[in-house]
């Protein structure tokens, strides 16, 4: 079953093209939905102001709801950019890799590999950080 | 799924030496992710064993809550991220036997998985929006 191509390279045939652009279809999509889920995350916490600063300030009294709010404020702004820069390489893996293969370009196609590599770093390196994160607060 | 026959020509596509290193990348960063993920499952697992019988005063602010996710959701959680990762895994492993063994079949059954995986992510992630849609609607309703 298995065909070992020696002397010949890999190939990017049909099969392979059909599943590399449907992969890069629900990529693109699930990568457009997190920019879009980022916005929105941030523009509930802008127009709910008032109502988070109100609990923290009964939740933390040590701190006034101003700061507590510019605290979460931050957090929530540093996460936002991290999960974008993730999906901006998802979104251009997944770009690069279905106009490579429409156009037949390897240097495009390469590109989005290239991109889709920088997303899994990035997504390894944050699931190390996960685990360790997890380790300490379960000692 | 797969296709046996592969109709290559001289103009298509191929996997060059910088794809492969590409790809082979890829397939490492895939099993880091795969294994954190996995060890991530153990510890939650173990977090919500050790919390669950626990009441707990939230030090200094006066507030006594139940700690730690229920066992049941952390379960059902944990089958969907196995089957998530399953077939991430599938993809890291067969890509890379593709690669080394210059198998143009287990390449393209990675592909298959990669895309897979993907969908899985995508179905799941319309599923969460339509249910949080319908809770906002059914916030919004009982609120007039």
């Amino acid at each position: 079953m298995e065909e070992n191509l020696s002397g010949l390279e890999l190939q990017v045939d049909q099969s392979a093209s059909k599943n590399l652009l449907g992969a890069a279809r629900w990529a693109k999509f699930l990568s457009v939905a997190g920019f879009i889920c980022m916005a929105l995350l941030i523009i509930c916490f802008v127009a709910a102001q008032g109502l988070i600063s109100n609990a923290l300030s009964q939740l933390v009294p040590a701190i006034t709801a101003e700061e507590g709010y510019g605290i979460i404020l931050v957090i929530i702004l540093v996460a936002a950019i991290i999960v974008c820069l993730l999906m901006y390489f998802l979104f251009r893996g997944s770009v690069l890799i279905k106009r490579g293969i429409e156009t037949k370009s390897q240097e495009t196609f390469n590109n989005g590999l290239a991109s889709l590599k920088a997303y899994f770093i990035m997504y390894g390196f944050f699931a190390i950080l996960g685990v360790i994160a997890n380790l300490v607060s379960l000692l | 799924m797969e296709q046996t026959n592969n109709e290559t020509s001289l103009f298509d596509l191929s996997i060059d030496e910088a794809a492969k290193n590409h790809l082979k990348n890829i397939s490492s960063w895939v099993m880091v992710i795969v294994i954190s993920a996995v060890i991530g499952y153990v510890l939650a697992i173990l977090k919500a064993l050790q919390s669950r019988p626990h009441v707990v005063d939230s030090e200094g602010f006066g507030v006594s809550a139940k700690t730690g996710p229920n066992l049941g959701g952390v379960i059902f959680g944990i089958i969907i991220g196995l089957l998530i990762n399953f077939f991430l895994f599938q993809f890291a492993n067969l890509a890379r036997k593709g690669v080394n063994r210059m198998s143009q079949s287990d390449l393209n059954a990675g592909f298959y998985n990669l895309k897979i995986y993907f969908v899985i992510i995508g179905v799941l992630l319309i599923i969460a929006l339509i249910i949080l849609l319908l809770a906002v609607l059914v916030v919004g309703l009982s609120a007039h």
